[in-house]
């Protein structure tokens, strides 16, 4: 055995454990701990090419090692398959084939758990061998499949008491969100969760707003009455962080961008604009669109199935001394934005929102605001209900979201009444601010619709019962045991 | 004596043996038994929730009967497995042909692969005709035969594991019993182990958990293809082909 064939072996062996511990301390290193096994493994198999005839004549050799020599080789073949192992827990597949979709989870989730960027740890506090324990087991491990910076581990809470001391845990079924400084706690034990968990765990401290700009939209440093100036002080007052954004030269993505507000652009956006615009939706991000009409949203709109009117809403509930073209609301319905919510807002100049039903896009449109029976769609500039305007109660607004998708929307068919001249009028600024929090917070929760429960009926008849009774659990055996006697039989008569 | 060879020998031993017959009858009676239970049972609670509203779980002729029943098949072959294999290399070695082979010149790892392939190779026959147990449930209600593939791939795999167990105990006795209860206790500890929980700390018993033959076989039967697990599984047969083929070498001597 020359030097540098064992210094390969011995290399190999310290390489192989290094990984190993590595592997327990920093699981979520996965690029690592791989690279580090794949270099043991392949300077043990060099030894063992290397050395190939010395081992040969080690294993046949007839001496007191001979057990020594076993045991050796024994433990190196371990090494080694504990090896590989260690490498396929950090890159495999899977493959979900039951019946029920048990191993698959839902879309949101997987755009959540694709989306976290830095190591984070789930800790599980239950009771070991539950039924809970066993299903946040196989959920984990979907989680941690589609992105190894998540790691997990579990704690019995009766077992582990200064563990659950250190997290504060005194419940049953709590998880526990881990990422650098920050630890957030949830009670749950089901998919909705831990989704929610790792949203509210990877949400930054500031909450990044951006407000698109390029198209002559309303204008964020402005204070006259078109501007958006009372919008940039109203939403840096509570903390958010917005700033405007030229699409043309930034990236946009949810991890950046935690809401994008769109308001009344004037001029098209470029096809590069539209696909980025796209690519954030798809990835789950919140939009706050705000349109007079339509207009250069209206390709983008259409890919929710909306659609704005042409004519403004005309409505003779609007406040005295304005013209019926500034509806006033004063009902709402029930939607987490307007819940509890018994401002009056008013909007100059509003269009109405329409939604197409679209199965295969699959939104829901929820509506946020709306007109009086009163109003009409005011065709020819009279501003006098004539008939043939005569309409249904008008959505002004609505909430746009997906069952099985992180994007959210709040509409708007009306972009003044954000504006200088109508932010401080009755609601508005409130239901503004409301649409803003709810984006980015609450709404950006997500509601994990439960597994579906599938129910199989199956009955067998007494006939088919008494059929099973006599084939089943005799007649196939004594099949068996008939061939046996027979080739039995046949081989005593040789 | 080429591999096939070896193989071609064992399984007609196997065929001309009463063994592999009273295992095949034993092993479907019980099934058999446990079969028609679950269809008249599963029959009856259809009929019974059918009146109390929507279930809260799942509720399948494959989750709930075929599930069920290949994880008594994976239990039932944890003493039956044994039976199977306990005569390979101590039936030899009472017999004293084990010297005739230690000299031959086919080496020692066909002979072993020979006798492990022979004896998986019956057990996959035995597993495989219990495939009238989805055939029945697709011509009743419907089967999913994706997850039937998953299910039996496991019970392929988890039999060679358990053979190849068999097949080491084998190496170190001329007794045929001994070298089927030995079987029968590695097998027991290696399945059941990810269960034992009890006094274990959380560490070694998230570490047992990861040694059992049980968990990559649960998931497999619960339709989960999983790499990890049919990596497991394969290493484990080989460690042990390893182990007896170290066992036979010093047996030379």
């Amino acid at each position: 055995m020359n030097k540098i064939t064992s210094i390969t072996g011995v290399a190999g062996v310290l390489l192989g454990i290094g990984a190993l511990a590595y592997s327990s301390i920093y699981p979520a290193d996965t690029v690592i701990i791989t690279v580090i096994a794949l270099l043991a493994l392949a300077l043990l198999g060099w030894f063992v090419v290397a050395e190939f005839a010395h081992f040969r004549i080690l294993a046949r050799k007839q001496a007191t090692y001979l057990r020594l020599n076993n045991f050796l080789m024994l433990v190196f073949a371990i090494f080694a398959v504990v090896l590989i192992n260690l490498i396929v827990r950090q890159y495999y597949y899977r493959a979900d084939l039951s019946t029920t979709r048990r191993y698959t989870l839902a879309l949101q989730s997987m755009t959540v758990a694709k989306g976290i960027d830095r190591e984070t740890e789930i800790l599980f506090f239950g009771t070991e061998g539950g039924k809970e324990h066993k299903r946040v087991r196989e959920l984990m491990d979907m989680y941690r499949y589609l992105n190894r910076k998540i790691i997990y581990t579990f704690y019995d809470l009766d077992r582990s008491p200064l563990k659950a001391k250190e997290y504060n845990v005194v419940d049953y079924n709590t998880l526990v969100f881990r990422s650098g400084e920050k630890v957030v706690t949830a009670r749950g034990a089901d998919e909705e969760a831990i989704t929610n968990l790792l949203i509210r765990g990877t949400k930054r401290k500031v909450i990044n707003v951006r407000y698109l700009q390029g198209h002559n939209e309303h204008s964020l440093s402005e204070t006259d009455r078109d501007g958006y100036g009372r919008v940039l002080a109203q939403l840096s007052a509570q903390g958010f962080n917005l700033q405007p954004l030229d699409l043309r030269g930034a990236e946009l993505s949810p991890t950046q961008v935690d809401l994008l507000i769109i308001a009344s652009p004037k001029t098209e956006l470029s096809p590069e604009e539209h696909e980025k615009l796209w690519n954030y939706r798809e990835k789950g991000g919140k939009l706050l669109v705000l349109v007079d009409g339509p207009g250069p949203m209206t390709p983008f709109l259409k890919t929710f199935a909306i659609q704005v009117g042409d004519e403004p809403v005309y409505d003779t509930q609007n406040v005295a001394g304005t013209d019926p073209s500034t509806p006033l609301v004063n009902s709402y319905p029930d939607t987490p934005i307007t819940r509890s919510f018994r401002l009056s807002t008013v909007f100059p100049g509003a269009h109405g929102l329409y939604y197409k039903a679209n199965i295969m896009l699959g939104f829901n449109f929820d509506s946020l605001v709306q007109t009086s029976p009163n109003n009409w769609l005011e065709a020819n500039g009279n501003r006098v209900k004539d008939p043939g305007e005569e309409a249904h109660p008008q959505v002004l607004a609505a909430i746009v979201s997906h069952p099985d998708k992180l994007v959210k929307m709040v509409l708007f068919g009306d972009s003044d009444f954000a504006s200088n001249a109508y932010f401080g009028v009755a609601g508005n600024a409130n239901l503004f601010v409301n649409a803003v929090n709810w984006l980015c917070g609450e709404g950006a929760m997500v509601s994990v619709a439960p597994a579906k429960v599938e129910f199989v009926p199956m009955f067998v008849s007494e006939q088919q019962s008494r059929l099973l009774r006599v084939l089943v659990p005799v007649g196939i055996p004594l099949l068996f045991v008939a061939a046996g006697t027979l080739v039995w039989w046949r081989r005593r008569r040789l | 004596m080429t591999l096939m060879h070896i193989i071609n020998k064992e399984i007609r031993h196997y065929i001309y043996s009463p063994i592999a017959y009273i295992l095949a009858g034993v092993f479907h009676a019980i099934i058999g038994y446990f079969f028609y239970n679950a269809m008249v049972g599963y029959s009856r609670r259809v009929v019974e929730m059918s009146g109390s509203g929507t279930p809260t779980e799942s509720f399948t002729p494959m989750t709930v009967i075929f599930q069920g029943l290949c994880n008594s098949m994976g239990t039932i072959f944890v003493l039956l497995a044994p039976l199977l294999t306990m005569r390979l290399i101590a039936d030899e070695k009472r017999s004293r042909t084990m010297e005739f082979l230690a000299t031959s010149p086919t080496p020692l790892a066909s002979f072993l692969a020979g006798k492990f392939l022979a004896a998986w190779l019956v057990y996959l026959v035995m597993i495989c005709s219990s495939l009238y147990i989805p055939i029945t449930l697709d011509l009743l209600s419907r089967v999913n035969w994706s997850h039937v593939a998953a299910a039996y791939l496991g019970l392929a795999l988890v039999g060679g594991a358990m053979i190849s167990v068999g097949l080491f105990t084998s190496t170190l006795t001329d007794k045929q019993v001994v070298a089927a209860v030995l079987s029968i206790g590695i097998l027991v500890i290696c399945w059941f182990v990810g269960g034992g929980i009890g006094a274990a700390s959380q560490r070694a018993s998230d570490m047992l958990r990861e040694l059992s033959l049980y968990t990559p076989f649960s998931n497999m039967i619960a339709g989960l293809i999983d790499l990890r697990d049919i990596v497991f599984l394969v290493t484990f047969i080989l460690i042990m082909l390893f182990m007896s083929h170290r066992v036979l070498e010093s047996d030379r001597w």
